[in-house]
């Protein structure tokens, strides 16, 4: 083990974080002292808020830019320097809660207006999914469309396989923008009735059984609600680590006999028409109806509850979400991927511990003493100012340290977006980048679509450990690790660099759509090293190592500017910038936030 | 920049470079018998089917009696195939009877296959197709009698795709970190110091846990072999002056580096990888530079594209460095919960013309007799149907396609269809495998130039069975 000595110089715009300090590197593996570690078994409740004199001591407090940026890139899609600017020298808790108050911005209504085919289908759909592009770029209410993207990879909808998707997957994504900070039992309702879960989890026009034919109810999303959408596989303590039995062996929650049993509850459930076989028009953007005359009207026994025999639809279905949603297991199930979603891909039980109170309680009372959540148990607007305010994300010693094993590695939609807001990108309309008409492809693409995934088991799994890694050695969960490979990683470093310079195909190329403002940088463009550094502030939150950073400057300084004439000189100025944009973007401290 | 070995790192010696192989490889395997027999090229590919394939409705019984049953308990299911409509697939008169030189393997019966999948049918018939029947994951071997009497010790969550996959590929559910293939790929590894470890094991498709070894870390092909950095490989973003092509070749260097020193661990794991994927797609594009296209023609479908991708990789295999190699493919779509008679037909052909395919691109550079391809699926699924569809089962049937397979025979078994049988679970007929997925494992690792002990290390459960060689290879 050696010593590594630094300082770091910042401009006279920043606060200095960093000290010139000689600490040691931890080549060998170790970790840190300072570093969260998991807890005992016993962990103290938080303490109660004291009052407070001064919004500065409060540790939601950002004071700096970094801290911004960072606050900005771990909650929202990531900033602007003019974000940063408005945002720095206030609290964390009053963005959120003005984040939670601002109107919901919903997507049906602009692709109900898209041209359909005959089949009632948006043009193969990829207008719809520029449309989804769009919105989120546009809307105002950014915090509620993160939660809404977070949501759509726990409660999984893909329009891959569904002729009617698009409208469907539009109204699917307004249930989970509704609730992104309204209640889970709300939400899991409003999801099973709708025709996008139907269809998607093949319980559309499920009838229940038939003796004569032998005929049994479809099991898929019995199955997959218990798996996916609620209490997993084996039963969890609170802070998200397996429960064992007496031989030290975990347990699972359900069992065949469940699933079948579960599998009779959505029987008799179709789109609303006159017939349960024919659905009307709109069928795909109302919630499902029932008809009982397909509907199991036997005893219907799962999880320990039983439904008494002539129990109709609608009660039955009431009782079996309320019996999913009082199971020990929802809150640290939801909490510890809702963390995974945000903050940090491998949380410490602690963490996960009290996100998972949160939600129990269903209130959370922050660093300042606001009080976040008002529906009772399974509150998400709670949970989710747990999962944003939690001390260990505002820890003095923790954001200084130098070498770290936690963080969030950002998947590619996350990362694409906050290129989108670091340059106020402009002229937005995705349909007319060829790039954005579909962008699963990992070659062409991003990788990763959204509402988009393979299977119900979204792009990536939580509980992913990526093998043949330093992570992977120490058992550390990296799901979004498990869509990065040799195609991946170039593909996606091809397709920012396609944006940093503005040079995607188009379909108008008069009207250049998606279009970033550099005038900032522009102006760093005499001064390469500081250029680097704003962009170390604006993308990478400070995190830029030492290595790294002279690398691309070498780079940067490298590249002529041909001052023949004032077009050639601007053109290559402009090439430094985006040069510099792309390598950054391209950064493995742009992947990762921490 | 060559290869680094993750042990290596960690070991404190930071990011040291040397030439791939022998300094490394021989510390890592110290102690290791480098027995694998890696004399003569071998491919092993692996197809899984993702979703959990119906094996009753991929092999179908042929005679009247047995026919007649089938129709009987999926009674729904053949309606929606309007089974008794001349042109329906399912119509007894359309099934491609199988003629296996072994037909006592069924006792009377006979069993087909549907027309979609009339291009196995073929192989199967020219013998370089073996059918094995209700393989599964199993600890060990069990009977309907133990699963009702509660005394079976059976894998942990049956039924579950991700984790019956998972179990398929490595013995564990979910969160398991290597898979057979992976450990096949070592085991080639540790008796050739020489090779490539960058090629040796290669994926078409996405970070399954199959090939995901201690050693072996699988490269990810694309359509077009892999893929180039556009910043430094295209003149539209910079310019042509001298110094915008020193730029370019920094830029290249740059985003080869597998060290910089990010102080966060995730980081530095994707600044390896990233830097990897770099130099490892510029060796396997170099090693496909001035390679002809093949006559055969691949279909444009995902799958087809995936097995194209495989088959231009063997084709240049003596390039990259890799004695033997084993493939990692995938194709999706087999969870038929719903609407089966509409999509299965549909994954059937796409499933066999892309494995014709490929047999005739093995056949034009003469490997098809190194070259064994095999199915796994999550699971089977239940013999009673839900209406226009079946749900998760257990014990399924597979392909295996090869020149040295010893095709035209049906290996396992193919039990009626009475779901009141032995062969089935109590509940909805889901049968019970009666050969493991390690036997199975086992006579591909074998074929493919492993030990007794490397099989043994790999398949820690293959003792609990008989027969460790099925017979359909060697």
């Amino acid at each position: 083990m050696f010593k590594v000595c630094y300082t770091k110089i910042m401009s006279s715009t920043l606060l200095a974080l960093y000290l010139s300090a000689c600490v040691p590197a931890v080549e060998d593996g170790t970790i840190p002292s300072g570093t969260p570690m998991p807890p005992s078994a016993e962990s103290s409740p938080p303490p109660a808020p004291a009052p407070l004199t001064d919004p500065a001591q409060s540790v939601g407090f950002l004071e700096s830019e970094v801290e911004t940026i960072r606050f900005l890139t771990r909650s929202s899609w990531g900033g602007s320097q003019s974000d940063i600017d408005a945002l720095m020298n206030s609290e964390a808790e009053d963005w959120i809660e003005a984040e939670m108050s601002k109107t919901p911005t919903f997507t049906l209504p602009a692709v109900l207006e898209l041209p359909r085919d005959e089949n009632g289908d948006a043009n193969s759909g990829y207008q719809a999914s520029a449309l989804y592009w769009d919105h989120i770029v546009n809307s105002d209410d950014e915090l509620r469309q993160r939660m809404a993207f977070a949501l759509s990879q726990v409660f999984v909808f893909s329009d891959n396989a569904d002729k009617r998707r698009q409208v469907r997957r539009a109204y699917y994504q307004d249930i989970l923008i509704r609730n992104a900070f309204g209640n889970y039992r709300d939400l899991i309702e409003e999801i099973t009735y709708s025709p996008a879960m139907a269809t998607w989890l093949t319980y559309w026009q499920n009838r229940k059984g038939d003796p004569r034919t032998g005929r049994m109810p479809d099991e898929n999303y019995a199955r997959e609600i218990l798996q996916l959408f609620s209490i997993g596989v084996v039963e969890l303590n609170m802070d998200g680590t397996a429960r064992l039995d007496d031989r030290g062996h975990q347990i699972e929650t359900y069992t065949n006999d469940d699933v079948v049993g579960l599998a009779k509850v959505f029987t008799g459930m179709t789109g609303k028409g006159e017939t349960f076989w024919r659905a009307d028009e709109d069928a795909d953007y109302h919630p499902l109806v029932i008809w009982n005359s397909h509907h199991s009207l036997l005893e219907k026994t799962f999880l320990g509850t039983t439904i008494p025999p002539g129990t109709s639809g609608e009660e039955s279905i009431d009782i079996a979400l309320d019996t999913i949603f009082e199971h020990p297991n929802v809150a640290p199930f939801i909490a510890r991927q809702l963390i995974q979603r945000f903050t940090k891909s491998n949380p410490s039980p602690d963490y996960v511990e009290r996100v998972a109170t949160a939600f129990e309680e269903g209130t959370f009372i922050a660093p300042n003493g606001t009080v976040f959540g008002s529906t009772g148990r399974g509150d998400l607007a709670a949970t989710l100012a747990a999962v944003l305010l939690d001390e260990c994300l505002f820890d003095e010693e923790f954001s200084t340290l130098e070498f770290s094993t936690t963080g969030k590695i950002r998947e590619p939609v996350l990362r694409f977006m906050h290129w989108v807001k670091a340059f106020d990108v402009q002229n937005i309309d995705a349909e007319n980048e060829h790039r954005l008409r579909t962008t699963f492809d990992p070659v062409t693409g991003l990788g990763q679509q959204p509402f988009r995934s393979p299977s119900v088991f979204n792009f990536y799994r939580p509980g992913y450990i990526a093998p043949g890694t330093r992570s992977g050695e120490m058992g550390l969960t990296t799901p979004e690790l498990q869509i990065v490979n040799d195609s991946s990683a170039i593909g996606y470093f091809n397709f920012m660099t396609d944006f940093a310079f503005d040079s995607g195909a188009q379909l108008d190329i008069e009207n250049r759509t998606y279009v970033a403002d550099y005038s900032d940088e522009l102006q760093l463009v005499d001064d390469i090293p500081a250029l680097v550094d704003h962009l170390d502030i604006l993308l990478t939150s400070g995190r830029m190592p030492e290595d790294e950073r002279a690398s691309i400057v070498n780079v940067l300084n490298t590249l002529p500017v041909n001052t023949s004439t004032l077009e050639r000189e601007d053109t290559d100025r402009l090439q430094i910038v985006q040069t510099a944009v792309a390598l950054v973007l391209n950064s493995p401290s742009f992947a990762v936030a921490w | 920049m060559a290869f680094v070995s993750r042990r290596h790192f960690l070991s404190g010696a930071g990011a040291l470079s040397f030439t791939a192989g022998i300094g490394a490889l021989s510390s890592m395997t110290a102690g290791k018998s480098w027995a694998a027999n890696v004399s003569g090229y071998k491919a092993l590919v692996c197809v899984c089917l993702k979703g959990g394939m119906d094996q009753a409705d991929t092999i179908l019984p042929f005679d009247q009696s047995s026919y007649n049953e089938l129709a009987r308990v999926r009674e729904e299911l053949f309606e929606a195939y309007d089974s008794t409509s001349v042109s329906s697939s399912r119509n007894r008169n359309n099934l491609l009877k199988l003629n296996p030189v072994n037909p006592d393997q069924v006792g009377g019966r006979e069993l087909a296959m549907p027309r979609e999948l009339s291009a196995l049918h073929t192989m199967f018939e020219d013998g370089d197709l073996a059918l094995l029947g209700n393989v599964g994951p199993l600890i060990e071997p069990t009977s309907r009698a133990q699963l009702e009497s509660n005394t079976a010790i059976l894998p942990a969550r049956l039924f579950s795709h991700n984790d019956q996959r998972s179990t398929w590929m490595a013995f564990g559910v979910e969160g398991e970190r290597r898979g057979w293939g992976g450990l096949f790929a070592d085991a080639v590894l540790a008796s050739s110091p020489s090779a490539d470890p960058a090629f040796v094991s290669v994926s078409a498709t996405s970070n399954d846990v199959f090939l995901s070894g201690d050693v072996a870390t699988p490269f990810r092909v694309s359509s077009n072999g892999a893929a180039r950095p556009d910043l430094v490989n295209q003149g539209k973003y910079l310019g042509f002056d001298p110094a915008d092509d020193e730029a370019r070749a920094l830029i290249r260097e740059h985003l080869a580096q597998t060290e910089f020193n990010h102080r966060n661990i995730f980081a530095q794991d994707i600044q390896t990888s990233a830097g990897r994927a770099i130099e490892a797609s510029d060796r396997l594009l170099l090693a496909r530079e001035n390679q002809e296209p093949f006559a055969t023609e691949f279909g444009s479908d995902n799958f087809g594209q995936q097995l194209k991708s495989v088959a231009e990789t063997i084709k240049i295999q003596s390039y990259l460095n890799a004695p033997r190699q084993i493939f990692y493919v995938s194709s999706g779509g087999f969870d038929t919960h719903d609407n089966q008679a509409g999509t299965l037909g549909d994954r059937h052909s796409e499933i066999a013309n892309a494995i014709a395919a490929f047999k005739a691109a093995m056949t034009e550079i003469g490997q098809w007799d190194n070259t064994v391809v095999f199915t796994m699926s999550d699971f089977g699924r239940t013999l009673i149907g839900n209406g226009d569809g079946t749900d998760h089962g257990w014990g399924g049937h597979q392909f295996i396609v090869g020149g040295q397979v010893n095709g035209k025979r049906l290996y396992g078994d193919f039990p009626a269809a009475e779901p009141g049988s032995r062969f089935y679970t109590p509940s909805r007929g889901r049968l019970i495998p009666t050969t493991a997925v390690e036997q199975y494992a086992a006579s591909l690792g074998r074929w493919f130039g492993l030990t007794n002990a490397e099989l043994a290390a790999a398949l820690p459960n293959l003792g609990n069975f008989d027969h460790s060689d099925l017979g359909f290879l060697g």
